[in-house]
């Protein structure tokens, strides 16, 4: 009898472990000896965001033509999965399915940086690689993301060339700066701040307006006069109101102003500003302006199969795969996480922005474009004026 | 002194529009007892289909605002005939049901104008600034809006006050029962208050656009403030939605430039101090219950 | 003028009006006495379509009206003068009486200048509100205002409630003046003697039920009907 018993439990008890032991050895080790390398993306298809789901999965499938889905002689097949728009609790479902019912080798994405955020304690506990293209703030390794990779810098070091090129370029000397009160745009401000800083020059104003404000005519009422302007602002909708009552305030006569991204000014909203936002500047990585062969080239392939144009976002999502591509070919196909994520740290490739490769801490270096709102061909373009190579995050060795 | 002027110009200006888009739902709330929460969606519709107008077709800023207003009030026409009317004392269902109505017109605008916003636009004529006191300039929008606020509070207590129709509906707003027992068509009134409400919303969002450009999630975020602004100023009255309007028009820019970490906190503080001093706001009259 | 056959009302589940049946002839006055609660201001409330009868017939000038909405059958020409009064607290003297004024083109049709000729304080009180006003200052607005209308009948539902003794006196004069004017009137009073005054005919009411109708000279007559179904209210 009681033999019996103890031979119940230790069945059940080697069960229970074997069962246990399944998904670990099956979804995470096991990638080395299968015929296809699957990968998990997470795109934004639906929501507010939906607009570059769609291009982020051509600029992918693009890079994946490429090569003829192939990388080592294996497959490759694409997961993919919508990350959705305001619930973030959507793409961490979605990034357990994909990991656990899916088995993908290695993780792209989420888009969305508050998705990122909701993802990250999860992929974090699991030995997975995962090439994110959410932008990281200077504190992204404070999870612990040992097998993370962000494709674009870090938010300060976005703009830190900016100020560089403000004081050393254009003799600015003081700033005032308008941001909203949200975490990354401070960290915009920051990188812009700390870069004039560092060279002499004085921040006289910061003012930081709610996210969804539209009416920003009070702070502006409230402005102190500076060399400059530099606007840390988030979406369109604000750069919209906040420029249309700068116009009307008549200041773009007397300020000229610093914006942190390109990206938040897209074409059809700048013709429809008009020519008073000639002379703007901002910084970005990819301009559809830049003259070197793989931007010519991704532009071109781009353009004949999807008829439309592409951004700097969608250039991420070319970037990306392409350097997952070259990391795969150097490990053979195989997705472990650690051979995976040394094979990453030694990519060296020209892409679109230009030469590319992860800095110690994992976060894409690229050069970068301090740019300027110009009138070309009869429509506003942003202008490249000076270039500034790349190089790692200078939060990461900061004191 | 100069600050205290810009900020009482822009305290001001930003009331006016706040004005425009709360006359409209206070009315409706008063009249029809339907707190209509896609009042701030029809605002936005109003806006886009200006924009449609002024900066798509390249046609008369004024063109627009009508054009918004005539919309949005046709979207109210099917609005109420179409549901609002067999909600009557229902609350849960007309919340649920406006609430709704957000979604759908949203959703729509995404549709026909794409998720890219809209850059303010206004007639030529307003466009730009002109100089003020010392080094300053001002926006002239802005006082196009300030003034279209002022001629409307005008018309609307006019109306209100100094016409037949407008006694009809402060009497219905008094004592619906009564007022249809003296043989008026109390339903067509509030229908035709409701649709005027409506558009109202539609030129105010054409006239604020003119300000703030427009985006898709313009429906939710104004609603938020307009229903403070109906508390602040009591429901049902020009008056209260007037004087509610420039108020929190001028806590928010005040607060903006002298108090900018609290000033949108600053709003609601003002909201719940009225509210426990006057529960019926500013300007409220009692409505009865129905 | 009207006729009331049979009328049961309902509120919600309680069964208010038992088969009501009764008649006011043109150019007459017809009081509707009763205590308290027994289903007078329903049967007023019945008549203008505010509860609407579950069973039974009104005729009003010879057409069925139960079924019309209140706004559709005061518009026929009734005209409401309800009890508490009901002033509209945001409308002026002015207003209160021309908000629903209508029908005015007959050349004997009343108009604001007729009413301020009938009561001449209101015309002293044209702009201030009208719940600023006495009750019986008050009561006179709601006179005129349901005779703004120009109705063929009046419903009145208790006049002289809570009104001093004097200003009682006044009212039942400018009724008397009313009914020779040709206005048929249904007259609900707890004033037993101001009701006699006037009335060409009376009906008692109780829980719901015409318990008695005659003259009114009948029903002086008869003591115990008076203080079975009037009560105290009779010596008021």
């Amino acid at each position: 009898m009681k033999e019996k018993k103890i031979l119940f439990v230790v069945v059940v008890l080697f069960l229970s472990l074997t069962i246990l032991t399944i998904p670990f050895s099956a979804g995470y080790a096991k990638s080395k000896n299968t015929k296809s390398i699957k990968i998990g993306v997470l795109l934004p298809l639906t929501g507010p965001y939906a607009m570059w789901g769609k291009m982020f999965q051509n600029s992918m499938e693009l890079a994946l033509d490429s090569v003829g889905w192939k990388v080592a002689g294996k497959k490759i097949e694409l997961i993919i999965e919508d990350e959705g728009g305001e619930d973030v609790s959507m793409a961490l479902e979605k990034a357990k399915k994909l990991v656990e019912a899916n088995r993908v080798g290695l993780l792209l994405g989420p888009f969305y940086g508050g998705s990122a955020l909701s993802v990250m304690p999860y992929t974090s506990s699991i030995p997975i690689v995962n090439v994110k293209w959410s932008q990281p703030g200077k504190n992204k390794n404070e999870i612990g993301n040992k097998y993370g990779f962000w494709v674009p810098t870090t938010y300060p070091d976005n703009t830190y060339p900016l100020g560089q090129y403000a004081y050393e370029e254009k003799g600015i000397r003081t700033v005032t700066t308008i941001g909203s009160d949200y975490d990354c745009a401070y960290e915009f401000v920051e990188g812009f701040t700390d870069a004039f800083k560092s060279k002499g020059g004085k921040v006289i104003q910061q003012q930081w307006a709610p996210l969804t404000e539209i009416d920003y005519t009070p702070y502006l009422s409230n402005l102190k006069m500076a060399d400059a302007m530099v606007i840390g602002t988030l979406g369109p909708p604000a750069k919209l109101a906040l420029f249309s009552q700068y116009d009307q305030l008549g200041l773009f006569k007397k300020m000229p102003i610093f914006i942190s991204e390109v990206g938040t000014l897209p074409s059809p909203v700048m013709q429809e500003m008009g020519d008073k936002i000639i002379g703007v500047k901002g910084v970005e990585k990819f301009l559809t302006s830049l003259k070197n062969p793989e931007a010519q080239e991704f532009l071109k392939s781009y353009q004949a199969k999807y008829k439309s144009v592409p951004d700097d976002k969608a250039s991420d999502a070319y970037s990306g795969m392409k350097v997952v591509l070259a990391a795969l070919k150097a490990t053979g196909g195989d997705t472990d996480p650690d051979t995976l994520k040394k094979a990453l740290l030694n990519v060296k490739l020209n892409l679109p922005p230009g030469p590319f490769q992860f800095s110690e801490g994992r976060v894409g270096m690229v050069p970068l474009r301090v740019s300027e709102v110009q009138r070309v061909g009869g429509k506003l373009q942003w202008v490249p004026v000076k270039e500034y190579p790349g190089r790692p995050p200078y939060v990461e060795t900061y004191p | 002194m100069e600050l205290i002027i810009l900020n009482v110009l822009n305290g001001v200006s930003f009331g006016a529009i706040l004005f425009l888009l709360c006359s409209g739902l206070s009315l409706t709330f008063g009249v029809m007892g339907i707190l209509n929460l896609s009042h701030g969606a029809l605002y936005m519709v109003g806006a886009y289909v200006g924009w449609s107008i002024a900066v798509h077709q390249g046609l008369n800023f004024w063109l627009a605002v009508l054009a918004g207003g005539l919309v949005a009030g046709l979207l109210g026409l099917i609005m109420e005939r179409g549901f609002f009317r067999h909600l009557h004392g229902m609350i849960n269902e007309q919340v649920l049901l406006t609430f709704g109505f957000i979604y759908i017109l949203t959703n729509l605008c995404l549709w026909i104008w794409g998720g890219v916003p809209k850059a303010p636009y206004t007639a030529p004529s307003f466009s730009g600034s002109f100089d003020i006191v010392g080094d300053w300039t001002y926006s002239k929008a802005r006082l196009v809006v300030t003034g279209i606020g002022i001629v409307l509070a005008a018309v609307l207590w006019f109306f209100q006050e100094k016409t037949r129709i407008g006694a009809i509906i402060r009497a219905g707003m008094d004592n619906k029962e009564m007022t249809i027992g003296l043989g008026i068509n109390y339903g067509l009134v509030a229908t035709f208050v409701f649709i005027l409400g409506c558009f109202i919303a539609g030129a105010a969002g054409v006239i604020g656009a003119s300000l703030f450009g427009v985006t898709l999630d313009l429906g939710m975020s104004i609603l938020l403030l307009a229903l403070v602004v109906v508390v602040v100023g009591g429901k049902g009255s020009v008056q209260g939605a007037l004087v509610g309007g420039i108020l929190i028009g001028l806590i928010i820019s005040f607060g903006k430039a002298l108090f900018p970490q609290i000033s949108t906190f600053l709003v609601y503080l003002v909201m719940i101090v009225i509210l426990l001093i006057k529960p019926s706001g500013i300007m409220g009259k009692k409505v009865q219950d129905r | 003028m009207i006729e009331l056959r049979d009328v049961h009302t309902y509120y919600a589940d309680s069964y208010i009006l038992q088969g009501i049946s009764l008649e006011v002839k043109e150019g007459s006055v017809a009081a509707l006495l009763g205590r308290n609660g027994m289903g007078k201001t329903t049967t007023i409330r019945t008549i203008i379509g505010f509860t609407p009868p579950r069973e039974g017939i009104i005729r009003f000038k010879e057409k069925e009206i139960q079924c019309l909405k209140p706004h559709k059958i005061a518009r026929m020409g009734i005209g409401l003068v309800p009890q508490g009064r009901q002033i509209f607290p945001s409308l002026s003297v002015y207003e209160n009486l021309t908000m629903a004024a209508r029908d005015m083109e007959r050349g004997d049709a009343w108009n604001i200048n007729k009413i301020y000729n009938l009561f001449p304080i209101l015309k002293t009180r044209t702009r201030i509100k009208g719940t600023l006003l006495s009750g019986g200052e008050q009561q006179m607005l709601t006179i005129g205002r349901a005779l703004m209308t120009n109705p063929a009948l009046l419903l009145m539902d208790e006049p002289s409630e809570g009104l001093a003794p004097i200003i009682v006196e006044e009212i039942g004069h400018i009724i008397g003046r009313l009914k020779e004017s040709g206005i048929s009137i249904l007259l609900v009073e707890q004033n037993i003697s101001m009701a006699l005054d006037l009335a060409d005919y009376v009906y008692i009411i109780s829980k719901g039920v015409i318990e008695y109708e005659s003259k009114p000279d009948d029903l002086i007559k008869n003591e115990e009907i008076v203080s079975n179904y009037l009560g105290v209210a009779g010596n008021e």
